[in-house]
């Protein structure tokens, strides 16, 4: 298991690795995302170039892990659908996206291959690494608050809180997103969904022979809130009084605003 | 002053044998944003053109060029393409200008989406370009293929619409016919890779304000169409109408624990706007709200700990939505069967009878006359009911109004009218508390939100209040009971119905 502040100084400590890895590059076109009063999601782009002999790029952008999030297991008992089960996750990220090439047709607007996570992380496994959804369960921490865990508890939750975020468009593993053309360049996009936590995100790409691990290398970028969402945000944490009586104010003069209006204008 | 500027690499590749003065100039050496800087962006085609002369005067009649001369910060210079102090020949492999490169090169503007909003280039032309056979055969080794710079121009590039540019559509023959033998018509067709924005949105799909506390992007005009929705039902039936906003809230995106927070503040604006309009129209009865008002904060106590006590037992999500539809149920059903006699005549018209309880309580000590109610009672039944609501409210996690008016309606006696009124007064009063609390303890008060939401609550609460004075009493607690019935309805759907997700967040219910 490895915390991701590691895992970035592993890629630059690591990387390169072998021969021919002196070519090896990574760049992120954006390294900070400002999320201001029109953020609606932001696309990341990277691109480099990966050493002699790359067969497989794999890239993986995690977002910053928060506090721990609390799960319901839903059951049938009787007619009704109701939680059976209560679980406290922690150890994840609040992003987490895959981005990978297909190397047998390196086509990403229409690759017919389906995305075979385990091919990678037979290579990565042995050096400590892992990406995609074996990734998170080293890391995840679980605990069931109806009861001891079961066997096999822990992949039930992993899979179905993957579900959920993976529909808010938090996490993804994509085995055709990343380009690697013949010139041994590589491009591809990171889509961060308007919901990405703010924070420091952490991106790790893996360079792959047929076997093993050429290189690794790391980015950084920074989801921050900017302007007036910073300001609210922060006022909302730090000064929590003012900024609820400042609401209640508001709101209080909103509804006398529109009473007076209504009654100048002779509604009634 | 002279600057200091930061050690950098000696210059790699052509540039090599070049001193720094060839490039920097002698003496002062100035920042990049001095204008008399050689690579300040306005100077550098200059700079280079010292030795460059022929490309300069092209990129100087470019697209780029005339967009630099412009002062545009984003459109690139020279170096944005070729590099600085590290400048490899165009045909080695590692050049930014190597043809296997040169798609990663322009993608660097092109597909940045900085660049992208504050220009009117083409979304996606860069992955338009990698679906063509040109892209494929690239990214397949075959570095003959075209790519940008071989229908565009390298550092002649114009745009579409200039007569001058290659991919003029008038040029387009010519273009293709450098590489192409026979260029047909359905050739020149399906030329095409600026695929735009991945998703056509219109004007007002496009209108979205992220809101801080949510965290999520919304439509501003949806969130004041639901809250003017909303605000009209509150002015018309005197709820706060949470029972109806949060879950609207959650269905459009918020999450469940700030749809509620903010709420309460738009529940706030929405009854003060319809308390004002129902006060000046003699509805409301502040001593009769304020009495309320103590039982129902001192009942919002004990609800809250009930529900911690619960929420550590598990399951709270199926026992809100259980006691949902038992409560819901019971008032709908009664409050319509009895509001439907009084309207079709066959009970008694206007008012409902005063029941056992109302009697009893007038009986008892410490009695009170309420002059807006026209009631004498004692002050333990208001307290009474404004107590059972606050436990229930705090437990449904709701502001009660729907609970509390036919409680004021058939328990305390209260004629509907002014039930209407002084409900919305209580309303004002609870809410304002729920929100200052959510917001200190919580922090889930998202004031832009709620502020969107005011805009439209407090002009649909007064076009409430207008339609509230066509209505008789009756017809009133009808319609009220009908929309009891559809939240009921649909919370037992809910029930009934496979989740879209067996695993999913535990609901933050309830909690005032």
């Amino acid at each position: 298991m490895r915390a991701p502040a590691l895992l970035l100084a592993a890629c630059f400590s690591l990387a390169p690795f072998g021969a021919g890895s002196a070519e090896t590059s990574s760049f992120v076109a954006t390294r900070r995302v400002n999320v201001s009063l029109a953020f609606s999601g932001q696309r990341v782009f990277l691109y480099g170039e990966a050493p002699e002999g790359t067969v497989r790029v794999v890239s993986v952008i995690e977002g910053p892990t928060g506090s721990p999030v609390r799960l319901l297991q839903k059951g049938r008992v009787a007619f009704f659908w109701l939680g059976v089960r209560q679980y406290r996750l922690g150890g994840v990220p609040g992003l987490y996206l895959v981005d990978a090439n297909c190397p047998l047709c390196n086509r990403p607007s229409d690759c017919p291959h389906a995305t075979d996570e385990a091919s990678w992380n037979r290579v990565l496994a042995p050096l400590g690494y892992a990406a995609g959804r074996s990734a998170l369960r080293d890391r995840a921490d679980l605990e069931c608050l109806s009861g001891p865990l079961k066997n096999g508890e822990l992949d039930t939750v992993l899979n179905g809180y993957w579900e959920v975020q993976a529909g808010r468009g938090l996490f993804a593993v994509k085995g055709n997103a990343v380009r690697l053309n013949a010139a041994r360049s590589y491009y591809h996009t990171f889509s961060l969904p308007p919901q990405s936590p703010d924070g420091r995100y952490l991106i790790a790409t893996y360079f792959l022979s047929g076997d093993s691990l050429l290189a690794v290398e790391g980015n950084e970028l920074f989801v921050r809130k900017a302007g007036l969402i910073a300001t609210l945000s922060r006022l909302a944490e730090k000064r929590a009084a003012v900024y609820g009586v400042v609401t209640i104010l508001i709101a209080l003069a909103a509804g006398w605003v529109a009473g007076t209006l209504f009654r100048r204008g002779g509604g009634h | 002053m002279p600057q200091v500027t930061p050690a950098l690499p000696p210059p790699i590749g052509v540039h090599a044998p070049l001193a720094c003065a060839d490039c920097h100039g002698q003496g002062e050496v100035l920042p990049r944003h001095d204008p008399a800087s050689p690579f300040n962006p306005s100077r550098v085609a200059v700079t280079c053109g010292r030795c460059h002369e022929p490309e300069r005067a092209l990129y100087t009649a470019s697209v780029h060029g005339t967009a630099v001369a412009k002062g545009d910060q984003a459109a690139p210079t020279c170096v944005s393409c070729h590099g600085g102090h590290v400048l490899l020949q165009g045909r080695t492999a590692g050049s930014a200008a190597n043809a296997g490169k040169v798609p990663i090169t322009c993608a660097r503007c092109h597909e940045d989406p900085a660049v992208l909003r504050h220009t009117s280039l083409p979304y996606a032309a860069v992955e338009g370009y990698e679906a063509t056979f040109h892209g494929d055969a690239l990214a397949h080794g075959i570095a003959e293929v075209a790519t940008c710079a071989s229908c565009h121009g390298a550092h002649d590039v114009l745009p579409a619409s200039d007569p001058r540019s290659r991919v003029n559509p008038a040029n387009l023959k010519t273009t293709c016919g450098s590489c192409h033998r026979q260029v047909t018509a359905e050739m020149i067709a399906a030329i095409t890779h600026d695929e735009g924005p991945p998703e056509k949105e219109s004007l007002l799909q496009r209108l979205k304000v992220y809101f801080p506390v949510a965290g999520t992007p919304l439509n501003p005009l949806l969130i004041s169409g639901m809250g003017a929705l909303v605000g009209f039902l509150s002015g018309l039936f005197g709820v706060g109408g949470g029972f109806l906003m949060t879950p609207l809230l959650i269905f459009i995106g918020i999450p469940a624990a700030v749809a509620a927070a903010t709420d309460a503040a738009q529940i706030t604006a929405g009854a003060t706007s319809g308390a004002l309009s129902h006060s000046r129209l003699g509805n409301v009865d502040y001593k009769m709200g304020l009495v309320i008002v103590a039982g129902g904060v001192s009942g919002g106590f004990v609800g809250v700990q009930i529900v911690k006590l619960l929420r550590n037992l598990g399951n709270f999500d199926f026992f809100l939505k259980g006691v949902y539809v038992l409560v819901l149920g019971f008032i709908g059903t009664t409050m319509f069967l009895e509001g439907l006699r009084a309207w079709r005549g066959r009970g008694q018209a206007g008012e409902p009878k005063k029941g056992r309880l109302t009697l009893f309580f007038a009986r008892l000590p410490l009695q009170m006359y309420f002059p807006k109610c026209g009631l004498r009672t004692s002050v333990f039944l208001p307290v009474l009911a404004g107590f059972m609501v606050g436990v229930l409210a705090a437990f449904l996690g709701v502001g009660g109004g729907f609970i509390m008016l036919p409680a004021m309606i058939y328990i305390i006696g209260i004629p509907t009218r002014v039930a209407v009124g002084t409900d919305l007064f209580q309303i004002v009063l609870t809410s304002a508390n729920v929100s200052l609390q959510q917001a200190i303890v919580n922090h889930t008060v998202d004031i832009l939100l709620a502020v969107v939401l005011f805009a439209g609550s407090v002009i649909g609460a007064q076009f409430g209040v207008m339609a509230s004075k066509h209505l008789r009493g009756e017809q009133i607690r009808v319609f009220l009971a009908i929309i009891v019935m559809a939240v009921m309805a649909m919370l037992l759907f809910q029930l009934l119905s496979t989740p879209a997700h067996l695993i999913d967040f535990a609901k933050s219910g309830g909690g005032h």
